[in-house]
């Protein structure tokens, strides 16, 4: 297999590992806990910048950007320092933004945070170098390891997928608690759980803490593969498609959302490389864009529940003889 | 003219267009219980509607208002007729609204980018001297903009509070099944309250571009974050809670605008936790029920 096919097979990989950690994020949050989070793409790219920012090395005038917190941490530190920071600002997001009682009344709420925190990013040149964003971000263990450039992608597809592997077993067992059950039930009628004594505030502010962890750390495996990030790179469309990823493979079912983010992530976007480009520069994605949301109009008329819906859990069955 | 004058009155301007914009959606949210995420794009598709009766077709701006006002009133009873009703009915949980507004915003605003491109475009501009008024400067465009604001909204007033349709609507919005079951046709009403809160949102669309000269495809969905800014300090659903939102966010984003002109946005933001964290259902969180039971 040439070099240029083996590349590509890496980026392929190591995009789909952080895609589906991130949908894994996001269907505990939405699939699991009924929580919208329509903010979710700007907790991944605060984990991308804390990644960023810790393994460039301080700014100075010298470079051609400037950041704060500059600092050169080892591997897995700056990983560790995302995840901390997605939790933290989904901490304070949660804080305002999920005191609304209805769900919806929150995705706007979060859109709208997120909207903001692009626009201030991009203003204040000072903190992670405005529109431009930060680039030449440097690879963990790039300098003692000595491998070319497809032996290193290599490498860091396992990464990944450690990584990957790691957090599924925590959203798996997440999901799978009594917890998760109570998760379930908080999506499902609220007003009932309420009533039992449950603080659904609390219980929506946990599960959002936990979401925008991982997607701080998903933000962060991105940044030290492709090396830059930018505002341009963190719109509100692209929470859109992990939303259409998430209902498209089924929402509330894990296994659902891998294929979900392997579809629409994976195959939707790249089948358009494929086709023969037609119009002007940019025209494909923007057809692309709009077929999306056909897609999930579709998705959400004709099949609500997704390709692999969530399994039906049922208590223990009753004895027998006792059946109503 | 102090510089606080100033921005006094153009945060008039801000706000006369914002209040239409956030009496709109606002409206919408009443009648349907749903959020348009798609209010914005309707917006722009009302801005490039007048875009081509001023320049293309060369008729006057007002022209042009008057057709942008009138495809954003049908754009607005065609989704809500096609795509939300449908999903309505359906009973369609909140959060699959959501999902649904943005799939339509995410439509319209890359059709919209897909036949416009990422060029700015502007009306053709008016010379006109600017008349000081009240210790300030605004254009007679941005006066009329005012003014028109103003009939707009006392129309609007008047068509909730004095007509049997605007009972229908206000009755629709409280209990859509009560009302149905006193023997309204909740339906039309709903298509009414749609076309009107769609007139609202072209002349919007169309008063924004004139005030700020050039637009592109994304010009009403960023505006779209101001409106809803307006629209929760106000309660969502409440009409004239959205006017008073519209005059201090208006007010507030200009007179930050005095220290930096990125501030404006953020001033928007920053009223709209402040809402959130004192008061999470807005200023007038039970006055329609208090507007229904007030009215024999």
């Amino acid at each position: 297999v040439s070099t240029a096919y083996q590349y590509y097979a890496i980026t392929l990989l190591v995009y789909f590992g952080v895609n589906v950690m991130a949908c894994w994020a996001l269907n505990l949050q939405y699939g699991v806990a009924g929580v919208l989070n329509f903010a979710f793409i700007m907790f991944q790219s605060i984990g991308a910048y804390t990644t960023a920012v810790l393994t460039l090395g301080p700014s100075s005038h010298s470079t051609f950007q400037t950041y704060v917190l500059g600092a050169s941490l080892p591997w897995p530190v700056p990983l560790l320092a995302a995840t901390a920071v997605g939790g933290v600002l989904a901490l304070a997001v949660g804080a305002f933004a999920l005191r609304p009682g209805r769900r919806d009344y929150q995705a706007m709420v979060m859109l709208v945070v997120s909207i903001i925190a692009t626009t201030l990013v991009v203003s204040q040149k000072g903190w992670l170098n405005g529109a431009s964003g930060l680039a030449a971000i440097p690879k963990p263990f790039s300098d003692g390891l000595d491998l070319d450039l497809v032996g290193y992608g290599w490498f860091y597809v396992g990464l990944t997928a450690v990584v990957a592997l790691v957090t599924y077993a925590l959203v798996h067992r997440v999901t799978n608690s009594p917890w998760g059950r109570r998760l379930r039930a908080m999506r499902d009628n609220p007003t009932a759980l309420e009533s039992l004594g449950v603080d659904i505030r609390r219980e929506s502010l946990k599960v959002f803490v936990i979401g925008g962890a991982i997607a701080g750390l998903s933000g962060g495996v991105l940044v030290e593969f492709i090396g830059a990030w930018a505002p341009g790179s963190w719109t509100t469309a692209e929470t859109f498609v992990y939303f259409v990823a998430v209902i498209v493979g089924g929402a509330g079912n894990n296994l659902g959302v891998t294929l979900g983010a392997a579809l629409v992530l994976g195959l939707f976007q790249e089948v358009l490389r494929y086709l023969p480009s037609f119009g002007y520069a940019g025209l494909s994605e923007i057809v692309q864009f709009a077929l999306l949301g056909v897609l999930i109009l579709a998705f959400l008329w004709l099949r609500p529940t997704g390709i692999l819906p969530e399994r039906r859990r049922r208590l223990s069955p009753a004895p027998a003889g006792r059946a109503p | 003219v102090s510089q606080v004058t100033l921005a006094l009155g153009f945060g008039l301007v801000t706000s006369a267009i914002l209040a239409l914009g956030a009496v709109g959606f606002t409206l919408q949210f009443g009648v349907s219980n749903i959020f348009n995420l798609a209010f914005g794009n309707v917006m722009t598709v009302a801005a490039f509607v007048a875009y081509l009766v001023n320049v293309r077709a060369g008729a006057s701006i007002w022209w042009a208002l008057g057709a942008g006002a009138l495809a954003a009133a049908l754009l607005s009873v065609a989704i809500s007729r096609m795509i939300y009703s449908p999903f309505l009915r359906r009973g369609a949980e909140l959060f699959t609204m959501v999902m649904v507004s943005l799939a339509v915003s995410i439509i319209l605003q890359n059709g919209i980018q897909g036949l416009s491109g990422t060029s700015f475009y502007a009306y053709t501009p008016v010379h006109e001297a600017s008349l000081r008024v009240a210790g300030t400067v605004l254009t007679p465009q941005q006066l009329a903009i005012v003014g028109l604001a103003a009939v707009s909204l006392l129309a609007f007033h008047g068509l909730l509070r004095y007509t049997r349709l605007g009972k229908a609507m206000r009755a629709t919005a409280a209990d859509p099944e009560l009302a149905r079951g006193c023997g309204i046709a909740t339906d039309r009403v709903m298509d009414v309250a749609w076309l009107v809160s769609g007139v609202l949102c072209g002349m919007a669309g169309v008063v924004l571009v004139m005030n700020t000269a050039a637009f592109d495809f994304n010009t009403g969905n960023e505006f779209l974050l101001l409106v809803v800014a307006a629209a929760v300090f106000g309660s969502v659903g409440q009409p004239y809670g959205a006017m008073v939102g519209a005059l201090v966010i208006g007010m507030g984003s200009e007179l930050a605008g005095i220290v930096s002109p990125a501030l404006k946005d953020v001033v928007a933001f920053a009223i709209l936790v402040l809402t959130l964290i004192v008061r999470p259902s807005g200023l007038r969180a039970s006055a329609l029920a208090r507007l229904v039971r007030a009215t024999p």
